[in-house]
């Protein structure tokens, strides 16, 4: 099982995994927004400079749609992880669409969508500070040695 | 490519299983710091960026780049560091 937390001001959810871009060579950990309202993952500005990716190596062009209107982003082939400690590593192979650095977005945290939480069960109780994520599937599960 | 080879492939990016697990367990007891009621850096870094690294807030600023700058200037590993704004009044996100 995996546990996620909530924001203190915020009250947002959160979960934290890891990040790894193969074709630009970058591994970072994470803290990602669990928001079953978007479609697809998506790494925003705050992470992606944090983690040093250089904007002008990025190709392809997801059209997102939000309440603020219609964006163009990125997509970058990417593995996301998360480890249940002692137990299992769950790896997800994901084609991530990367927004475009916009003074406008940089408080807004990387979003964890559906391409990766229709593959887990959510436990979302806010009122008791629990938010639990029994894993349904994975492209790769690796054990770990006790 | 079958399920096999993608498996190999994939773990061949992975890296260290045992490391990620580690690191991830260090990451999140960290990122811990961010939901506490005690303290609350709601109280220290009102309007602030923070960067969190193990647990304590290592860098604080009025913009990112400061924060970044920081970072960078401390030595500390970008790849285990949180940069979170912190603001009583957050604005409203329907997404």
């Amino acid at each position: 099982m995996l546990r996620g937390r909530f924001g203190d001001t915020s009250g947002r959810p959160y979960i934290e995994g890891r990040l790894i871009l193969p074709r630009l060579k970058i591994r970072s950990d994470i803290s990602f927004w669990v928001d079953t309202g978007a479609d697809r993952s998506l790494l925003l500005p705050s992470d992606g400079m944090r983690m040093g990716i250089d904007y002008t190596k990025l190709t392809g062009d997801a059209e997102s749609v939000g309440v603020g209107g219609v964006c163009h982003n990125y997509v970058e082939p990417v593995l996301v992880v998360f480890s249940e400690p002692r137990r299992f590593l769950y790896v997800y192979s994901i084609d991530l669409i990367i927004a475009n650095p916009d003074p406008e977005i940089m408080d807004i945290q990387s979003l964890l969508g559906r391409d990766i939480l229709n593959q887990w069960r959510m436990t979302y109780d806010p009122t008791k500070k629990r938010l639990t994520f029994q894993v349904i599937s994975a492209d790769v599960f690796v054990p770990l040695s006790p | 490519m079958s399920i096999e080879t993608r498996e190999k492939a994939v773990l061949r990016q992975l890296g260290n299983p045992a490391d990620i697990d580690r690191e991830l367990q260090s990451f999140r007891r960290g990122a811990k710091v961010l939901s506490s009621e005690h303290p609350r850096l709601i109280d220290r870094y009102p309007k602030q960026w923070v960067a969190v690294y193990r647990g304590k807030v290592k860098a604080h600023g009025r913009t990112f780049r400061s924060v970044l700058q920081q970072i960078d200037q401390k030595g500390l590993p970008r790849e285990h560091i949180i940069v979170r704004y912190i603001d009583k009044n957050q604005r409203t996100m329907i997404l």
